[in-house]
């Protein structure tokens, strides 16, 4: 498989010039303060796979996708994309893009928003006359192709969005936070959509910080915390398939049990007859599971749960987020 | 190139989908109504006021559109981030910089277009209602004997005018102005003029949205429209300083920097005197439209707008 994006070094540092008052003075400073977005980035997308992009507000994530897309320019390090260097017009044929938060022209409609970016893309009106239509469908928004922009909602505008990041039948589409301001059916749906999109051999690439999406359908993933990557690799090696909690569901324990359960759980959620409890090791699991089992009590299930992606990010981040605050002691 | 269209008629949609746009006209119709107004409070010169005060208005409405519907059309797109969809598309920034300067220019040659088929009805109306040809019509159809016409043959000339007035206007609108009876001679190519003139200001106004807010470049704009209508002004100004203190080296304090000054601001800002015929219409000359004003205002434009795409191209966009 060859890489389809390739990232090498890539840093970005944002210098803000400072023009205001101090002490009563007016004061300019050039190149007063400097972020680092992105620290020396490595990075590759394979051909076909879906790639996901996660970390927490501000780990630069979007930083990255900027650079990629030729938004924002990098101030030192390489991206390559299909083997060409960034901003090269044919690559950006072959791409689709869909940004944060979108912002389209709303005096369009559906329809006539999608011919524009159509003829952006260079694709012939024949096609196109045929393409939108089917994309509309796709996304599920069949219905508002001849309604205004200003019409949609959240989820509508986010919907149209991706049409148009397809209108060119890309072949490595980047979305950047595809599932921000969707409810559940939504995020559902462009859960199904980017595993359809792999179906059909494209490459996705995504950011998320919605951590339990990313887990279902990525491929591999890459984690960024404040510009650095701090993990990546394909979900099965970063997530152990070690269970590391066991959940026991049970009703009407009996007091004795109770008392027991409360004693070896490293937790326990109380209904009003039903109890959650949850153990760190399988022996005091087990201990408790057979009780039930012998009558004092109702088993309703048993769960050993792995460790999820969120466990290991707020592991990760938890002590990076830990160790900073050492250093800064 | 289809591409530069593609922005440049989404562009179009965008600026007439404007409600700024319908206030600057609405304004521009009751000026050039009210053209007819003054120039019938004149006492001598009436045909040459209300030329004048048409031509100008055009002229300023014309810039008033530039200014306040180009200064936001770059910045919004800057501003709410659709940029981003747009400069990820297999297209240059540049493209897209005079795709905008296309999409405003058509704009305001459409809004020109229309303001002055709007004037040139005014004048074609004022010149058949006015009291001698009303007269002379109305006493031939009255085999040649003084009377007051009847209210409804008063009526039927005003309409039957009305209908002349716009069918002329329309010939000289189709035509661009080669059919331009006395009325109207020049007001046609003085639009023409005007439209040369935009595509300078405009692409400044592309260029300053391109990299500051709104408000400061709306300001900017105006700024160069006043230095470019002043710069000959300017250049003879500074001439006239450094004249007056017997040669640049014996200036003094502050003309030091006024003459620098108005020498830095005629060479550097264009030459808006080019597009002006005012004086040719108030004479009742005819209007020229050189090749050097056409080659002028294609070139300025040309260059601004290559400045202005530098000046992207290095854009980081928040």
């Amino acid at each position: 498989m060859s890489s389809v994006i390739e990232i090498r070094g890539l840093t970005k540092v944002y210098v803000q010039d400072f023009i205001g008052t101090e002490h009563g003075r007016i004061k300019i400073r050039l190149r007063d303060r400097k972020r680092v977005a992105l620290e020396d980035l490595n990075l590759d997308v394979q051909q076909g796979e879906i790639f996901g992009l996660l970390g927490p507000n501000g780990a630069g994530k979007t930083t990255t996708i900027k650079i990629l897309m030729g938004l924002h320019f990098q101030t030192s390090g390489t991206a390559r994309i299909m083997g060409k260097a960034l901003g090269d017009n044919d690559v950006k044929s072959r791409i689709g893009f869909l940004p944060e938060n979108p912002f389209f022209y709303d005096y369009l409609t559906g329809s006539e928003f999608l011919r524009f970016y159509g003829h952006l893309y260079g694709v012939d009106s024949g096609t196109l006359k045929r393409r939108i239509p089917e994309l509309l469908e796709k996304v599920g928004i069949a219905h508002a192709g001849g309604v205004p922009l200003r019409g949609y909602s959240k989820g509508m505008l986010q919907r149209v969005g991706l049409a148009q990041a397809l209108l060119n039948d890309p072949k490595l589409v980047i979305l950047d936070e595809p599932q921000s301001g969707l409810d559940p059916f939504g995020r559902k749906e462009v859960r199904d959509l980017i595993l359809q999109l792999k179906e059909e051999g494209k490459t996705v690439m995504f950011s998320s910080h919605i951590l339990g999406d990313a887990e279902m359908i990525c491929d591999r993933v890459a984690i960024l915390h404040k510009g650095r990557k701090i993990a990546d690799g394909p979900m099965a090696d970063l997530l152990s398939t070690r269970v590391n909690e066991y959940e026991v569901a049970m009703a009407a324990p009996t007091d004795d049990l109770l008392q027991e359960a409360r004693k070896s759980a490293k937790r326990i959620v109380e209904g009003k007859s039903e109890y959650l409890a949850v153990f760190t090791t399988e022996d005091s699991a087990n201990a408790i599971a057979r009780r039930l089992l012998e009558g004092q009590g109702t088993l309703l299930s048993f769960t050993p749960r792995r460790e999820s992606l969120e466990d290991y990010f707020i592991r990760e981040i938890g002590d990076k987020r830990a160790e900073e605050a050492r250093a800064a002691q | 190139m289809s591409k530069i269209l593609a922005i440049a008629f989404n562009t179009f949609k965008e600026a007439v989908r404007n409600r700024v746009l319908y206030v600057l006209l609405f304004f521009a119709l009751l000026v050039l109504l009210g053209a007819w107004v003054v120039s019938s409070l004149a006492i001598f010169g009436a045909d040459k006021i209300v030329r004048d005060f048409g031509v100008a208005s055009i002229n300023i409405i014309s810039v008033l559109i530039a200014v306040f519907v180009g200064v936001g059309l770059v910045y919004n797109d800057l501003d709410k981030k659709t940029i981003y969809t747009i400069v990820s598309k297999p297209i240059s920034r540049w493209q897209f910089l005079v795709g905008k300067f296309l999409g405003l220019l058509l704009t305001i040659v459409v809004n020109i277009l229309f303001m002055t088929f709007f004037f040139i009805a005014v004048l074609y109306f004022r010149d058949y209602t006015s009291e001698s040809t009303m007269t002379e019509t109305l006493m031939t159809a009255a085999d040649g004997s003084y009377r007051n016409p009847s209210a409804m043959e008063s009526l039927l000339y005003y309409v039957g005018s009305l209908f002349k007035a716009l069918l002329n206007s329309v010939a000289n609108i189709i035509t661009l102005g080669f059919h331009s009876s006395e009325v109207t001679a020049g007001v046609m190519r003085a639009s023409l003029l005007t439209m040369l003139e935009m595509a300078v200001i405009t692409a400044f106004a592309i260029l300053f949205s391109s990299f500051s807010s709104p408000t400061l470049s709306a300001f900017m704009t105006v700024i160069v429209f006043l230095v470019g209508r002043a710069n000959e002004d300017l250049y003879f100004f500074a001439d006239l300083i450094q004249r007056k203190a017997g040669g640049v080296e014996n200036l003094q304090g502050g003309q030091i920097m006024t003459y620098w000054f108005s020498l830095f601001a005629s060479h550097v800002a264009p030459n808006l005197a080019v597009f002006d015929q005012r004086q040719a219409i108030s004479q009742f000359q005819s209007v020229e439209i050189t090749a050097y004003s056409v080659v002028y205002a294609f070139a300025y434009a040309g260059a601004v707008l290559a400045v202005a795409t530098i000046v992207f191209n290095r854009r980081n966009f928040k």
